[in-house]
């Protein structure tokens, strides 16, 4: 089992332990706003080199502009000779590394295109509940309300993904995607089917993703996009709702939720990397 | 540019084309989608959003065909299972069967699996759920056999055109009023996930309600508020400083709607989008009642008409169109409602 640390700063480099990871995730997946520039990606490919760990390109979803910059990125590392993956969230970037860096990287499938069903609730839906009384405001009538789980069907879609599709891998390949990155979702898994290596993540969960961000600043009142102060990288909000059973977080673009690893599901699942998210990745 | 609007009846149909709507969109979930994948949504809409018959859609389809409108149906699901993309594609082949003029689909492998030769003439478009970027998505969607994409709402207008100027041969769709959503369709699973409804059932001791599965169903203090959850809900939150791990600030309410339900306008834009070559500008929210749906048809459709008058600078056009929306809709615009807004002072944010 291979280990990853994800980083998208150079201070998180403290949360890296040399003996514990074997490769170190670098970039963001969400916000093409904190894609990293090359003076950081050229210390932390130092670093990786000096502590003899591989290395992956983590790249967000991306307008042209966004493209541009991950460009860049993608050159700045082929002319280095580097041996690199990298973990692509974007339809785009996929075409762009497919027509224009040919074969040169290793590919991986982001969490923001495999679409597996993150709905916090999932569980709650899929596990039978009591029944509960509710009453009508206008009559005063007491209804039972009875939670019917839905069939094993349904049961196996909510864990499943598009990339359960035979069709859609022998597609994938022709780009050169190899490996799956995963949500380690409340609800379980089913990857029955699915030909690529799989990687997952830990502990975070992303629910929802938005280009109006949503963090606190002087235009919060205005929808924005673009408009980034960078909020996120001082704070982040921890949410609690009553319609969802766990504590919700929000940083930057997307709201997250934790769910512990089961350890035992991976070798069932023939996951064989853990990608290890120290701080909350939102951004 | 054409104006396209939602429909779930042929009632609607009759009624949007007669306003002189020039595209519809809708969904369908037939029977033998029901009866098997009864849990599962189609297009993402509860079944009462959707046509529930072929029958009923080939009289929508013929009513628009006869005032030259054209029928896109949706079957827009984010994924499909292995099993059902097989019945996804009978339907699909169905309703171009009865002359339906294109289809609408945000999944890569239903692009893939679909029979080209059935396709051939037909539109075939790329919902906004297929999160489409940036011009390198275009053309991966293209060579897929899309001949639409649906811009999404996020996509600043500078964006849209960049991306729009890099392949004119694709045509562009833009939402323009109605259904603003804080997050993004193809990424979101707040809402479209979650949604379900409540139905009633007779048993001997009373009325039983039963949790149905139109979707997903929802969880149980989501029914008890009347909510559909997610982005909709009221949150009680708290900052936690990244440096320190602590709470730095007390306990406040925050939902992502803001103060009100948003509903969403675009019209100041279409100036933009006439100039950047946009195809389609599309009305949301099948589940509007066709009142509203019609009132949003008429509005875009006189701000549409503003710049066939001839050359009108985009002040102007603007200010016409704020004039227009307080005639139709008896509020003042607002920018909590704004698809693409603009600042203080005129001086657009998001350009």
């Amino acid at each position: 089992m291979e280990k990853a640390i994800h980083v998208s700063s150079i201070k998180n480099l403290k949360y890296f332990n040399k003996d514990e990871y074997q490769r170190l995730y670098w970039g963001q997946e969400f916000c093409q706003n904190l894609i990293p520039d090359l003076k950081d990606t050229e210390n932390i490919l130092a670093f990786a080199a000096k502590n003899k760990v591989k290395f992956s390109f983590v790249t967000p979803l991306v307008t042209d502009k966004g493209l541009r910059k991950l460009r860049e990125a993608f050159s700045y590392l082929r002319k280095n000779n580097v041996e690199c993956e990298i973990i692509v969230n974007d339809w785009g970037a996929l075409g762009c590394l497919h027509a224009e860096f040919n074969k040169y990287f290793k590919l991986a499938l982001g969490r923001l295109l495999v679409r597996q069903q993150r709905d916090p609730s999932m569980k709650i839906v899929l596990e039978k509940q009591p029944p509960y009384a509710m009453r009508d405001k206008k009559t005063g009538k007491i209804s039972i309300v009875v939670h019917r789980p839905p069939g094993k069907l349904y049961q196996q879609g909510m864990k499943a993904s598009y990339v359960n599709s035979s069709l859609l891998q022998d597609f994938l390949s022709k780009f050169g995607i190899e490996r799956l990155e995963l949500n380690n979702v409340i609800q379980g898994l089913y990857l029955k089917g699915i030909r690529f290596k799989k990687s997952i993540y830990t502990p975070y969960v992303n629910i929802s993703t938005t280009r109006f961000c949503p963090m606190e600043s002087r235009l919060q009142k205005l929808y924005r996009i673009n408009m980034c102060n960078k909020e996120c990288q001082g704070y982040y909000y921890e949410m609690h709702s009553k319609s969802i059973p766990m504590v919700i977080y929000k940083r930057g673009s997307t709201t997250f939720y934790k769910n512990l690893l089961d350890v035992k599901s991976l070798e069932k699942n023939r996951i064989d990397r853990i990608v290890f998210q120290p701080e909350l990745p939102g951004g | 540019m054409k104006i396209k609007a939602p429909v779930i009846n042929k009632e609607e149909a009759m009624r949007l084309c007669e306003i002189g709507v020039d595209e519809l969109f809708c969904g369908i979930e037939p029977s033998y989608w029901r009866k098997r994948y009864k849990c599962f949504s189609i297009s993402q809409r509860p079944a009462f959003a959707n046509f529930t018959g072929l029958s009923e859609l080939k009289k929508a389809i013929d009513i628009a065909h006869r005032h030259k409108t054209k029928v896109h149906v949706a079957v827009n699901a984010f994924f499909y299972l292995e099993k059902q993309y097989d019945m996804a594609e009978r339907i699909i082949e169905d309703v171009l069967n009865i002359g339906a003029d294109g289809v609408i689909v945000a999944d890569a492998v239903l692009l893939l699996k679909l029979n080209k030769e059935l396709l051939k003439g037909k539109d075939i478009i790329v919902g906004c759920d297929a999160v489409v970027f940036n011009s390198y998505a275009v053309k991966f969607y293209k060579d897929l056999g899309a001949t639409r994409i649906v811009l999404p709402r996020s996509m600043t207008i500078s964006e849209m055109e960049e991306t729009i100027r890099q392949d004119v041969s694709m045509e562009y769709e833009a939402f323009i009023i109605h259904d603003l959503c804080f997050f993004e369709d193809g990424l979101c699973a707040s809402c479209k996930e979650a949604s379900g409804s409540i139905g009633l059932r007779k048993s001997k001791e009373g009325d039983e309600k039963v949790s149905l599965f139109t979707g997903p169903i929802i969880s149980k203090p989501i029914l008890m508020r009347g909510y559909l959850g997610g982005c909709r809900d009221i949150f009680q939150q708290q900052k936690i400083s990244v440096k320190e791990g602590r709470k730095i600030s007390r306990i406040k309410n925050f939902s992502f709607w803001g103060k009100k339900h948003i509903q969403g306008c675009g019209a100041c834009a279409i100036h933009d989008f006439k100039k950047m070559g946009m195809a389609s500008l599309k009305i949301l929210d099948r589940r509007l009642p066709i009142e509203e749906k019609a009132k949003a048809v008429m509005f875009i459709k006189k701000c549409s008409d503003l710049l066939l008058k001839g050359a009108i600078d985009k002040e102007s056009y603007i200010k016409e169109c704020k004039v227009l929306f307080r005639k139709t809709f008896k509020t003042r615009c607002d920018l909590y409602d704004c698809y693409y807004p603009y600042g203080k002072s005129n001086t657009c944010f998001k350009y």
